[in-house]
């Protein structure tokens, strides 16, 4: 208590709240004129007794620096003198201080700016209340290869009710809706959600209400909740949103809420909610239909665990009840985790780099700061004289050395600042990306950082040259700077670290620019040069009377193919035109049961094969670039009223007929009907057996870094159809110039219908490899930056030592030595150096890339080739850094070389 | 700041708390007079000592100073005991005489020169 309030006290007289120094100079002086008048009473004359006051009170100085002190915080006084010197010295070498700052700027930077990527991706808490009891649930299915898909309506609806252990659970799918009423008809990106959507993530409208229990009623579901965004871009951020409308596919939907501009869900931007609500015997609220996605909030005390066992227990009562769903469990994961997907690694990896970096900053700065003191040594040695302990002189170089690492700091957080800016060039590579930004935490990491590589830079070399002052040595006019054999050692040591660090993290950038090779190496299956792309979504009204006994296009959709391809294949400049259920690199997501007739037939339905399948309708596959293997492609000749025909892809081929020609066979994309339980085939269903009539080369659907599965093509006109199918334009000029023709295309069909996700092939491929190759350009970027500071370490350290060995130099050229002689005495010393980096750095390397194999594609976390090439790169670099100063080293002169001795 | 200033100026603060206490208010030269006639001249205060002393155990909050005017009508910094200060006195000096009765014990008589 009574040292709190002196400490504040204190605090105050530092921060300037003192007594002025007329006020303490009247006291003294009172003191004194007391004593002298005393000393006169004992019988002294005035100018005795005043100079006998003076003496035997102490120095007045002395008394008034005591008082100070004791005024004052001395630590915090030192320190600031400290500073100020440190400020001063950096400004009289502004060589060195740029140097230095940058080099750190540069470390604590790219530190700054990965971790607000981590933060903002990985660690901040989701945007939710008590966020750690949110799951997502999802359906698993092991023994068939399944690892998560999503559950069905009813499914979710019995989990709903009979659960013991969530506080709410609630189920939500993505869909796309046409937007109609304003001048151009959009397409809006919505989710479908359960009305306990929003009461189990925790987030209120800030405007209006959520859904309520009744609105899941089929008919009463015509109401929506918009984005804050979508508010103000559609309602002019009008907080009266009471009777306001919208259409969506055509049906009037009522504004209820608006959502707080905070609230997001994922990666996507969802602009609305609409309640999920089925009408009876809808196809899609069967028990066979896995689609939706659950979010729950377990109760509170309620292990994860414990709240998949009790779900799983319901499951199978479920799959008691339904065969068909055997084998199905759910699995469940925070939502977070559900979120990150798999980014994890590929940050995590990012985040050593940056460490690594920093690390060789770190060992860099050392270096500079050792050659800089030991040019001190002259100041260190009358700092001494003059009674400064070693402890003192220590305080002191790291003070200064803070200093420098707070200005790099602040340079460091500005630079992250500006990268961060770039960011969305790198587009939507990871989710939350747009939530990533400089806060407090990343402000609190970068000063720690910068706190941390002053003291972890400054320490040994401040402490090598606090005891390497020999004071009569360091001041004697002339005296040489006296160094150590262990000074050289210790830079020795420092640039070996440096080299090993720069060669893990070159060999860590190599490896994943040689797995984004193998990436861009891949076989797409395509063609992707001038290939226009885009979607469209068509209503409900286009299917009236849904029939799940029909085959084929319903006669609206079938027209809407018919009319647009070939208005867009009569425009000028377009080559091929044709619609797709799913576009290449969109994911591997329909599948269908798949029976070759000419075989034997599977025994049961978990015997019976799925593959992959794509409704075609139009010149898709030559406006795709698909190769033709064999047999022909499916084209205009394949109508609802001729022969049933698909074509297939060569895994296909290969798997089922390896040894012979499929063209010509006969399949089923059903299981064999005996397997097929009566109820659930539809009355009046017809179930076709098509004949392959084409083989066709792999298209990588999933992804490049994806195997394709074996996929069957049919005509949209004879097999299943799509409500949302994909458009491919193959064209001759730039394809985007056709967007203008085609839009009109479409309205003239249908004026509300938008086109959505207007695409180049070319800009689907690089969305797809986004990732990665941010990944390569980054740690490409970290590894030659690491590079480039080892580089200067070698350099430094070589051409210092030739400077201290110029007189041996000089004895050995007056001897004989030829300039090679010398400049290979000079690169051996660099070389050696390097050679134990490099031989450190490939053990390091070994253990540590391993970290990196779920990020590589193609490449083995050890490739031979990229280890080689990688050392031999670094070695041509060392011996660069190594020749600049030993040839300077041949340039001495020996006569002035042996003189100067 | 060496460790001998501080004890000395412990002892030092205990002085010039029991002189304000039985002299009431008083300027710093009648405290280092005071405390140097009561040690027998023994000690010299020095206002190299005394003034940060007395700093001190302003900033504590034990003693309290205003201007004012000496016998011999000089403007003085007079410094006065708080009720804080009383309390720490009386427990100070029963600490001290704790302190030296347990000292006296290990130190035999005759070491007295």
């Amino acid at each position: 208590m009574k040292a709190l309030r002196q400490f504040f006290r204190r605090i105050k007289g530092f921060l300037g709240e003192r007594r002025s120094e007329s006020d303490l100079a009247a006291e003294l002086e009172s003191h004194l004129r007391m004593q002298a008048e005393e000393n006169e009473r004992r019988g002294m004359t005035p100018g005795e007794a005043r100079r006998h006051a003076l003496v035997s009170s102490g120095g007045i100085e002395q008394a008034r620096q005591n008082y100070r002190q004791q005024e004052t915080l001395p630590f915090l006084e030192t320190l600031f003198q400290d500073a100020r010197y440190g400020v001063r010295m950096l400004r009289k070498n502004p060589g060195f201080t740029a140097v230095a700052a940058v080099t750190l700027a540069l470390g604590i930077g790219a530190n700054s700016a990965i971790f607000s990527v981590v933060n903002g991706v990985l660690l901040r808490p989701l945007p939710y209340p008590e966020p750690s009891r949110l799951i997502s649930i999802s359906n698993t299915a092991p023994s068939k290869g399944l690892d998560k898909f999503g559950a069905s309506p009813p499914d979710f609806r019995r989990l709903r009710s009979q659960n013991h252990t969530l506080a709410s659970l609630s189920a939500f799918y993505h869909a796309t809706f046409n937007l109609t009423g304003g001048d151009k008809p959009e397409r809006l990106l919505a989710a479908v959600v359960t009305p306990e959507y929003f009461s189990t993530l925790g987030v209120k409208p800030r405007f209006g209400r959520a859904f309520l229990a009744g609105e899941e009623t089929f008919g009463a579901h015509r109401v929506m909740v918009v984005s804050h965004s979508f508010w103000r871009s559609h309602l002019n951020s009008d907080p009266d949103i009471s009777g306001k409308t919208f259409s969506l596919d055509g049906d009037p939907y009522l504004i209820v809420g608006v959502m707080p501009p905070e609230f997001y869900t994922s990666a996507f931007k969802v602009e609305a909610w609409v309640p999920m609500a089925w009408k009876s015997g809808d196809n899609m609220d069967t028990h066979n239909n896995y689609f939706v996605n659950m979010v729950g909030r377990l109760r509170p005390g309620i292990t994860q665990a414990q709240a998949a066992s009790d779900l799983n227990a319901i499951m199978l009562q479920i799959a008691e009840q339904f065969p068909e769903n055997r084998d199905i469990g759910v699995g469940l994961k925070s939502l977070a985790e559900d979120w990150l997907g798999d980014s994890r690694p590929a940050l995590l990896v990012l985040l050593c780099a940056v460490g690594l970096v920093l690390l060789i900053a770190c060992a860099n700065l050392a270096n500079l700061l050792l050659a800089r003191f030991s040019g001190r040594e002259k100041e260190i040695g009358i700092r001494s004289a003059l009674g400064a302990s070693r402890g003192r002189l220590v305080r002191q170089f790291i003070t200064e050395s803070l200093v420098l690492a707070l200005i790099s700091g602040a340079i460091g957080l500005a630079l992250a600042y500006f990268s961060l800016g770039l960011l969305p060039m790198a587009g939507s590579v990871l989710p939350r990306i747009d939530q990533v930004r400089v806060d407090g935490w990343v402000l609190l990491l970068t000063g720690a950082v910068s706190v941390v590589t002053g003291l972890l830079f400054s320490l040994i070399p401040a402490l090598q040259s606090s005891r390497s002052v020999k004071l009569n040595e360091s001041l004697k006019e002339g005296g040489r700077t006296g160094h150590g054999v262990g000074n050289g050692r210790l830079r020795g040591g420092l640039v070996i670290s440096e080299v090993a660090l720069a060669l893990v993290l070159l060999i860590a950038s190599g490896l994943a620019i040689r797995s984004l090779q193998k990436l861009f190496d891949v076989d797409s299956g395509f063609s992707r040069g001038q290939m226009l792309t885009f979607d469209v979504s068509l209503p409900d009204a286009y299917d009236p009377q849904p029939d799940p006994a029909r085959l084929g296009s319903p006669p609206r959709v079938a027209e809407f193919f018919r009319e647009t391809v070939e208005g867009i294949e009569h425009l000028p400049g377009v080559k091929a035109a044709g619609i797709i259920s799913n576009l290449p690199l969109n994911g591997e997501n329909w599948s269908k049961f798949f029976v070759a007739l000419d075989r034997p037939l599977p025994s049961s339905l978990d015997a019976t094969d799925h593959v992959q399948y794509r409704a075609v309708y139009g010149h898709t596959f030559g406006a795709l670039g698909v190769h033709l293997v064999n047999g022909r492609f499916l084209d205009e000749h394949d109508q609802a009223t001729t022969t049933p025909s698909v074509v297939i892809n060569e895994t296909l081929a290969r798997k089922y007929w390896p040894n012979a020609d499929p063209v010509g066979r006969l399949i089923m994309l059903n299981p064999p009907v005996n397997l097929i339980p009566k109820e659930l085939i539809p009355r009046g269903a017809v179930l076709r057996r098509f004949a392959v009539v084409g083989v066709v080369s792999d298209v990588h659907y999933g992804g490049l870094d994806q195997k394709p599965e074996p996929l069957v093509y049919a005509s949209a006109l004879q097999e299943d159809s799509t409500m949302s199918p994909a458009f491919a334009v193959r064209t001759e000029g730039d394809p985007k110039a056709l967007v203008g023709s085609i839009r009109s295309i479409i309205s003239r069909f249908d004026k509300n219908l938008p086109m959505a996700n207007v695409l180049t092939m070319n800009e689907i491929v690089s969305t797809s490899v986004a990732q990665p190759k941010l990944e390569a350009v980054l740690l490409g970027f970290f590894g030659g930056l690491a590079m480039v500071l080892a580089a200067v370490g070698i350099y430094g350290v070589i051409s210092y030592s030739v400077s201290q060995r110029k007189g041996e130099i000089g004895i050995r050229m007056a001897l004989g030595a030829s300039r090679g002689n010398v400049l290979a005495l000079i690169c051996k010393q660099g070389l050696m150096l390097a050679a134990v980096g490099v031989a450190a750095g490939v053990a390091l390397a070994l253990a540590a890339t391993r970290l990196m194999a779920k990020v590589l594609f193609g490449v083995t976390p050890t490739d031979p080739a990229t280890f080689i090439w990688i050392i031999l790169l670094v070695a041509a670099v060392t011996l660069l850094a190594c020749y600049i100063p030993a040839r300077r080293a041949t340039r001495v002169d020996p006569i002035v070389a042996l003189r100067h001795e | 700041m060496g460790d001998r200033t501080e004890v000395w100026q412990g002892t030092l603060a205990l002085m010039v708390l029991r002189t304000l206490d039985t002299m009431g208010p008083l300027h710093g030269y009648g405290i280092a007079r005071r405390i140097e006639q009561i040690s027998g001249d023994s000690l010299v205060v020095q206002y190299g000592t005394l003034y940060p002393a007395l700093l001190k155990l302003e900033q504590e909050g034990y003693i309290a100073a205003a201007w004012g005017l000496s016998e011999n009508n000089r403007k003085a910094r007079y410094y006065r005991l708080t009720r804080a200060g009383r309390r720490h006195l009386q427990r100070e000096a029963r600490d001290w005489q704790k302190t030296t009765a347990i000292l006296a014990r290990f130190l035999p008589r005759e070491e007295e020169s």
